[in-house]
């Protein structure tokens, strides 16, 4: 059977009024619980996940698929009203999204949030119809050298977000990257930087970290302006008519999309690089692409577009390896195959032509989930927008409370609500000196993966790093990287040779 | 920008603290594996000290040129600078205030939880904050109190069911 006839199947199991009903609850539930700090699309699918237990395979799959994806539309809308990341993902949305609703565009911040997430899903679910199996294959020759690579290019490209002062900015990567040692040594089984607290063996609390810096710093900053008594800002954009980006900006958007998408798509199919590593690479491909824009960082369309379609693509990728290997690719999809040996299935790489019905109806509710999340958060954008309407006395005892209770949620610890606060206190004072936040979030995401990685590669290699050039995707990936290092200096000499009197 | 020399001196300090942080590290380096240089590089494997190492070092050359580029500055800048010109500069009371008194009641607060449930504890907090801190008159500080609280305690703790600590085991 054609593929259009299996998707034409899942699309009429997916739209049966009972499955539409519950993905409609499951993506509801998903944009709530994205939204709340600290509770992100892991925590979601692990609260529902009980739940299903006694539901239909193919309605309690699509139940859950749409909390996935709900959770990716909701973390925006946090990170873009109130500059709190409700999940990983959403932290470098908050980048730019922040700043545009503080000059009162929340409207089309969330706009732009939430049609890129459209965007992303549906190239997502059109990349995982048509090229599933072959990308899954792709993925499988990304080994630990192809992914140390990856990263590294990656993490060449960190100078683009690094601010105005390099130097801060590389004080913040190091900083991020000596955070990222703390905890239990994977590889070895040592303990590295706890100094003797029990808490910090499970590595460095990232969620809290994020909480603290960006949402907590938020509190300090405005009760030490002395700006807690005003209405948080003027928020022109609460109608639907001003939510909606100028005619002119449109392009920008979708242009935007198109290149986060299936870069998100890709690396969200990488097992262990998962949709936080997607969006922090996609948002630094964007910020090199863009860096003569000078609203990059402060409010530019394409750095909230990117993010999020990216995160939207790469939720949607992580289901590839699943369904055609039967790996999962994210932490999330890992509950959703428990979820699927609970109700009897098993993963494999014969999973799709042994239950085609099952697949296809879970891939069909990728693009009706993605139009239903869409469709409510779009809904609600004056609703959302009214959120900054409230003066600072009310929204500031509400975002102390959200974030201690959220912060509580990641592993019901005590110690993460002190930590959030200490590194909300740091927070502060890294932005006061000028400290940029954005490389230190994305050493900490980037820096273990590439650690990992890279030692893993030469454990294989023993020890040989050749390793990196043998193999020619790791080989591809080095020449980009140093091609990205060495591209200015060689662009700014070629400058002076040609302009030599303005050098 | 110009700077001043309180700035100047917040920053100088922070410079030390990340110098301080990276030698952490390294001395940690040092410990992770029993030997010197076995917790880096050991039989053809990378050990667990070596990205402490990496970062450390980074860490300790991005700090000094940090204070050498400040120190450079300083020279440069007009000296009659007056303390406190900075805009953006907070006022001493409000650091106390905010950047110390708030925070450390806010750790007293989550320490509390422990003893006294989180529902009970955020709920005190949010009248003390209403009544105290933003001066509402009492009235309106119970109202918001109960309707803010009621929200937090619908979503998290009958819906999401959370399990937070309890008061006397009892919400």
């Amino acid at each position: 059977m054609s593929t259009i006839h299996l998707l034409a199947q899942g699309l009429a199991t997916a739209l049966t009024p009972h499955n539409l009903l519950f993905c409609i609850g499951g993506a509801t539930m998903g944009i709530i619980v994205g939204a709340l700090p600290g509770l992100g699309c892991v925590s979601g699918a692990s609260l529902l996940l009980p739940l299903t237990f006694k539901m239909d395979p193919t309605t309690a799959i699509i139940t859950l698929a749409s909390l996935y994806y709900g959770t990716m539309f909701g973390g925006a809308i946090s990170a873009i009203l109130i500059n709190m990341p409700g999940d990983a993902p959403a932290v470098m949305t908050a980048q730019d999204g922040y700043p545009m609703a503080k000059k009162g565009y929340a409207g089309r911040a969330l706009f732009t949030a939430f049609f890129s997430s459209m965007v992303g899903g549906l190239t997502g679910a059109v990349l995982l119809t048509c090229l599933g199996g072959p990308m899954s294959l792709i993925g499988l020759k990304f080994g630990p050298p192809e992914i140390a690579m990856l990263i590294l290019v990656a993490m060449t490209s960190i100078g683009w977000i690094l601010g105005e002062s390099p130097l801060k900015g590389l004080v913040a990567t190091s900083l991020g990257l000596l955070f990222c040692c703390i905890g239990v040594d994977k590889m070895s089984g040592l303990p590295r930087l706890t100094y003797g607290i029990r808490n910090f063996l499970a590595g460095f609390p990232f969620i809290p970290a994020c909480i603290g810096m960006f949402g907590m710093s938020q509190v300090f900053r405005t009760m030490m302006e002395g700006i807690h008594r005003t209405i948080n800002v003027d928020t022109k954009s609460i109608s639907y008519r001003e939510a909606l980006p100028p005619a002119k900006d449109f392009p920008r958007i979708i242009k935007t999309d198109f290149l986060g998408a299936p870069l998100g798509f890709f690396i969200g199919m990488l097992p262990g690089a998962g949709a936080t590593a997607a969006t922090f690479i996609a948002y630094i491909t964007e910020k090199r692409i863009q860096r003569k824009n000078p609203e990059m960082g402060k409010g530019a369309y394409e750095g909230i577009a990117i993010c999020e379609s990216a995160n939207n693509a790469a939720s949607v990728g992580a289901f590839v390896p699943l369904l055609s290997l039967g790996i999962p690719g994210s932490g999330t999809t890992a509950i959703i195959m428990g979820g699927l040996m609970m109700w009897g299935l098993q993963p494999g790489p014969l999973f799709m032509s042994e239950n085609p019905q099952f697949s296809w109806a879970l891939i069909a509710s990728f693009f009706t989930g993605d139009l239903i999340c869409v469709l409510i958060c779009l809904t609600c954008i004056p609703l959302f927008a009214r959120l900054l309407k409230l003066p600072n006395t009310i929204l500031i005892p509400i975002i102390i409370c959200l974030s201690i209770m959220g912060t509580y949620c990641v592993n019901n610890s005590l110690f993460d609500v002190m930590f959030m606060i200490m590194m909300g206190v740091a927070g502060y004072i890294f932005n006061y000196m000028g400290i940029p936040q954005a490389p230190i979030s994305l050493a900490l995401i980037l820096g273990p993966i590439l650690e990992m990685s890279f030692r893993q590669s030469m454990t294989i290699s023993n020890g040989d790093i050749t390793i990196f050039i043998k193999r020619p995707i790791s080989l591809t990936l080095l020449i980009v990287g140093v091609v990205f290092v060495l591209l200015p200096v060689i662009a700014g000499f070629l400058q002076r040779i040609v302009k030599p009197g303005k050098a | 920008m110009r700077r001043n020399s309180l700035f100047h001196r917040f920053s100088f300090w922070g410079a030390i603290a990340f110098i301080g942080l990276a030698l952490s590290a390294i001395k940690l380096t040092w410990n992770v594996g029993g030997a010197k240089w076995g917790g880096i590089w050991a039989g053809g494997r990378i050990g667990s000290g070596f990205l402490p190492l990496i970062s450390g070092g980074m860490l300790i050359l991005c700090s000094l040129l940090w204070i050498v580029k400040m120190v450079n500055e300083d020279r440069k800048d007009d000296v009659s600078s007056k303390e406190g010109d900075n805009k953006g500069l907070p006022a001493r009371y409000n650091v106390i205030r905010y950047l110390v008194i708030l925070p450390a009641v806010l750790l007293i607060m989550a320490k509390s939880v422990e003893y006294l449930g989180m529902n009970f504890v955020i709920c005190v907090f949010l009248f003390i904050w209403f009544r105290f801190v933003d001066h509402f008159p009492l009235k309106s500080s119970v109202f918001y109190t109960v309707i803010i609280m009621g929200v937090l305690y619908l979503v998290f703790t009958v819906w999401l069911r959370v399990p937070f600590p309890k008061f006397f085991d009892l919400f």
